[in-house]
C-alpha cells in the first residue's frame, strides 16, 4: 500500500524545502501531501490518514497543537506518527507537544539529512 | 617590474611584427558570428589573419581550438557542441551571453569592454584550471606587447563586473606565481542544437532553454506537476476531438500521465523508432510525439486517435502539446535546482546552529575539532580533513581530530611551513587545487590533490587551521566551500579558545589544590615521639591525645 506523508507548514519556503527534503522517498512509492492551513491540515489528516505527519505549531485557523490532539483522539490517529516541526523551543511548547501526545518534536531550522533519515526509518523504507 | 609578454616569440616566432590590429588564428572552421560577411581570412602559411575583425571575440571559437570541443565542467550532455556556436555561460547569479555580448547579474545586463568580455569568457571557459598570465595574454591580446598592469588592471574590471576584488577573491582567484583561476563553479550551455522535428520549432527551443544543465537531469514525472499535466491533457482532448485517449510516457515506456486513465500499454517499440529519429511516429490508431529538451528525449506523447489516420491538425496541435509539456519540465528543472540550492543554504544555516549552540556547551578541544569535521563534511562534501591546533610553545601544528587520507599524517607541520602552516601564520584561508604544482605543499600522502585550508582565528589569535582535502579522483573546492568554512571556523575558534582557557583553568586549578594537598599533609602527619603537639595544632592548643 503506497505510504502518506502530510507536511502542514503555513510557512511556503518550509514547505517547499521539506518536499524536496523527502523527494527521494516519492520514488519508492510515498506520495507527498502539503497543505499551509490549519483546519485543512486536520481534514487532510483524518481522510488520507497519513502515516508520518511533519506539523508546525503556530497555523492560521487551527494551531498544530490542536490538530495533533484531535487526530491522536480519533479511531485511527495513533497509527500516524506526528512530528512537530517548530521554531519555539521552550520547555513549555515540548511540553505541550508531549500533552497531546505527538511522537517527537524538532526545533527549526531542522537538519535536512536528519529529517529523511527520520522519514526513512518511520516508514520503514531503507536508503 | 612589470614583464613584456610577447607571443610570437612564445610561439616560436621571433621575428612575427606586433599587428595590433589583425589577429592570427588556426584555419579551422568559418568565422560564423554577426561578422561572417567582413571577416574572411587571409591566409599566411599555418595561419589566417581576419584583417576586418574588429573584435576578436566573433572568431573566438575558432582560435579555442580544441578545446571548444567539450571544456570539461560542462554539465549535461556532452558531444552537443557545435563549433562556432554561440555560448552562454552561467554562474552564480550571473550569466553572460557570448552571443549578445552581455553579462547578466543578478537581472542587470551589464556592458563590458571587449577586452573585458574577451578575458572574462576565456577565464569562464577554462574554469577548470589555472590559466597563466602568458596564456592570458596570448589568447586575449595577440601579437601585441602588453604589460603586467595592463593585464591586472583588466583582471581588475572583470572583477569589479562581478561584484569581486582582489581582496576577496570570490570569482577570480589570483594565484601568485601561477595565473589566474575562475572559481565559481560554472554551467556552461552551447546554443540548443535544434533537431528538425515537428517538435520543436527553433524559437521555442531557444525560449525553452533553461537557465542551466544539471550534471543528472531528473525524470519527466518529476519536473512536470501531477495535477497539472492531468488538466492539460483533460484540456487537450477537448480540444481535438479526433483523439480519444492521450498518454505521456518516460524513455522506459512507464506511462506517468494519462487522459481519461493512465495505461499500462506497452509502446516500447514505437518509443524505440521516436528516440531514433526525434520525429512523429504513427501507426494507427496511435501516434507518439517526441518531448524534447535540448535536443534530449525526456518522454514522447501517445495518442489514440479515433479515426486511423492521423491528419495535419493532430499533428500541428501534438507539437504545441509537446512545446507545452517542454516548457513546463522547463520549470520543473529550474525550480528543483533553486530549491536544491534554498536546502543547501538551508543546510548550513541549520549546521552553524548547531556550532553556536555547541559554543556554549563548554565541550573540549577535541570534541569542537571533531564537530568542525563532521559539519564540514556534510557541506563540503569531503571524507578528508583535520583540525590542527598551534603549540604555544614549539609552534608545532597538533592534530585535535582528522578523518580520511588526513589520518595519520607523517608530516609534522610547523607555524609557516607547508600550506596549513602558512595558513596559520597569515591568517588567510587558501584553495589550492593542484597541490602538486604547488610548492608550498608538503607532501605527506600522495592522493591529495585539491586542498582547502582555513585558519581558526578569533579577534586576538591564531589558533590553528581547518584542513579539508580531495584525492585525485574527488572534485575542486570553491569559493563558496571557503566561504562556508570560513563561518564555520570562526565560530568553532570562539569555542575552542574558550575551551582551551577552561582547559587550561581546570590545570592550574588542579595544579593548586595538588600544592595545597602538599603543604596540608605533613601539618597532618608530623607527630614526633615523645612531642605532645602534631603539626596541625598552634602552640598553646591542648594537645586532644594527652587528655
Amino acid at each position: 500500500m503506497e505510504k502518506k506523508i502530510l507536511i502542514v507548514d503555513d510557512e511556503v519556503h518550509i514547505c517547499a524545502l521539506l518536499s524536496q527534503v523527502l523527494e527521494d522517498l516519492t520514488d519508492a512509492g510515498v506520495e507527498l501531501l502539503v497543505t499551509q492551513d490549519g483546519e485543512e491540515g486536520l481534514r487532510l489528516a483524518l481522510a488520507e490518514k497519513p502515516d508520518l505527519l511533519f506539523l508546525d505549531a503556530m497555523l492560521p485557523n487551527l494551531n498544530g497543537y490542536q490538530i495533533c490532539g484531535q487526530l491522536k483522539q480519533s479511531p485511527h490517529g495513533e497509527a500516524t506518527y506526528v512530528i512537530m516541526l517548530t521554531a519555539r523551543g521552550q520547555a513549555i511548547d515540548r511540553q505541550r507537544a508531549q500533552d497531546v501526545q505527538a511522537n517527537e518534536y524538532i526545533t527549526k531550522p531542522f537538519d535536512p539529512d536528519m529529517i529523511l533519515e527520520k522519514a526513512s526509518t518511520i516508514l520503514g523504507i531503507p536508503r | 617590474m612589470s614583464t613584456a609578454h610577447k607571443p610570437g616569440k612564445a610561439a616560436g616566432y621571433p621575428h612575427c611584427p606586433p599587428q595590433p590590429r589583425t589577429h592570427a588564428l588556426p584555419i579551422s572552421g568559418r568565422c560564423s558570428g554577426e561578422h561572417a560577411e567582413v571577416c574572411q581570412p587571409v591566409r599566411n602559411g599555418n595561419t589566417a589573419h581576419y584583417p576586418l575583425v574588429k573584435t576578436v571575440f566573433c572568431c573566438y571559437t575558432m582560435f579555442l581550438g580544441d578545446k571548444f570541443t567539450a571544456p570539461q565542467g560542462q554539465r549535461g550532455k556532452a558531444g552537443t557542441w557545435r563549433k562556432g556556436s554561440p555560448m552562454t555561460y552561467v554562474f552564480a547569479d550571473c550569466l553572460l551571453d557570448t552571443q549578445l555580448y552581455t553579462l547578466r547579474r543578478a537581472g542587470r545586463v551589464l556592458q563590458l569592454r571587449p577586452k573585458v568580455f574577451q578575458t572574462l569568457t576565456y577565464l569562464l571557459d577554462h574554469h577548470d584550471r589555472v590559466v597563466s598570465k602568458q596564456e592570458l595574454t596570448e589568447k586575449i591580446w595577440p601579437e601585441q606587447f602588453i604589460s603586467d598592469a595592463t593585464l591586472e588592471s583588466c583582471i581588475k574590471l572583470v572583477r569589479q563586473a562581478l561584484g569581486d576584488t582582489g581582496r576577496t577573491q570570490q570569482f577570480v582567484q589570483t594565484l601568485h606565481g601561477h595565473g589566474y583561476r575562475f572559481v565559481v563553479p560554472v554551467d556552461i550551455l552551447p546554443e540548443a542544437q535544434v533537431p528538425r522535428t515537428p517538435g520543436v520549432e527553433p524559437g521555442a527551443a531557444a525560449a525553452s532553454r533553461p537557465l542551466f544543465t544539471p550534471a543528472i537531469q531528473p525524470p519527466l514525472r518529476k519536473l512536470l506537476d501531477k495535477s497539472k499535466t492531468s488538466q492539460l491533457l483533460q484540456a487537450f482532448l477537448d480540444l481535438v476531438p479526433d483523439l480519444s485517449s492521450c498518454w505521456i510516457i518516460e524513455p522506459d515506456g512507464q506511462c506517468i500521465a494519462g487522459s481519461p486513465d493512465k495505461t499500462s500499454m506497452d509502446f516500447s517499440t514505437l518509443f524505440d523508432q521516436v528516440a531514433q529519429t526525434h520525429t512523429a511516429v504513427t501507426l494507427a490508431p496511435y501516434s507518439v510525439y517526441p518531448v524534447l529538451l535540448s535536443g534530449a528525449l525526456l518522454g514522447a506523447i501517445v495518442v489514440q486517435q479515433k479515426r486511423s489516420e492521423s491528419t495535419p491538425d493532430v499533428l500541428s496541435m501534438l507539437r504545441l502539446l509537446s512545446a507545452a509539456l517542454t516548457q513546463s519540465a522547463v520549470f520543473g528543472l529550474e525550480r528543483t535546482a533553486i530549491l536544491r540550492d534554498a536546502l543547501d543554504k538551508y543546510r548550513e544555516i541549520s549546521l552553524l546552529y548547531t556550532i553556536a549552540e555547541a559554543i556554549g556547551a563548554s565541550l573540549s578541544t577535541g570534541q569542537l575539532a571533531q564537530l568542525v569535521l563532521d559539519t564540514s563534511h556534510k557541506i563540503v562534501r569531503t571524507e578528508h580533513g583535520s583540525v590542527m591546533l598551534r603549540h604555544p610553545e614549539t609552534d608545532i601544528l597538533e592534530i585535535q581530530a582528522a578523518r580520511g587520507v588526513e589520518h595519520p599524517r607523517k608530516a609534522v607541520l610547523k607555524t609557516g611551513i607547508g600550506i596549513a602552516g602558512l595558513v596559520v601564520q597569515t591568517g588567510r584561508a587558501e584553495i589550492v587545487n593542484d597541490t602538486h604544482s604547488d610548492a608550498r605543499f608538503v607532501q605527506y600522502t600522495g592522493t591529495v590533490r585539491s586542498l582547502l585550508c582555513v585558519p581558526l582565528k578569533t579577534n586576538e589569535h591564531i589558533l590553528g587551521v581547518v584542513n579539508l582535502s580531495n584525492p585525485l579522483s574527488g572534485r575542486m573546492f570553491t569559493a563558496r566551500d571557503e566561504k562556508f568554512l570560513i563561518t564555520l571556523a570562526s565560530q568553532a575558534a570562539i569555542a575552542m579558545e574558550n575551551a582551551c582557557l577552561m582547559e587550561a583553568l581546570r590545570t592550574q586549578n588542579a595544579a593548586l589544590e595538588r600544592s595545597l594537598q602538599q603543604r596540608q599533609t605533613p601539618r597532618q602527619t608530623l607527630r614526633w615521639p615523645g612531642f605532645p603537639y602534631t603539626g596541625q595544632q598552634r602552640y598553646g592548643e591542648e594537645n586532644p591525645d594527652s587528655r
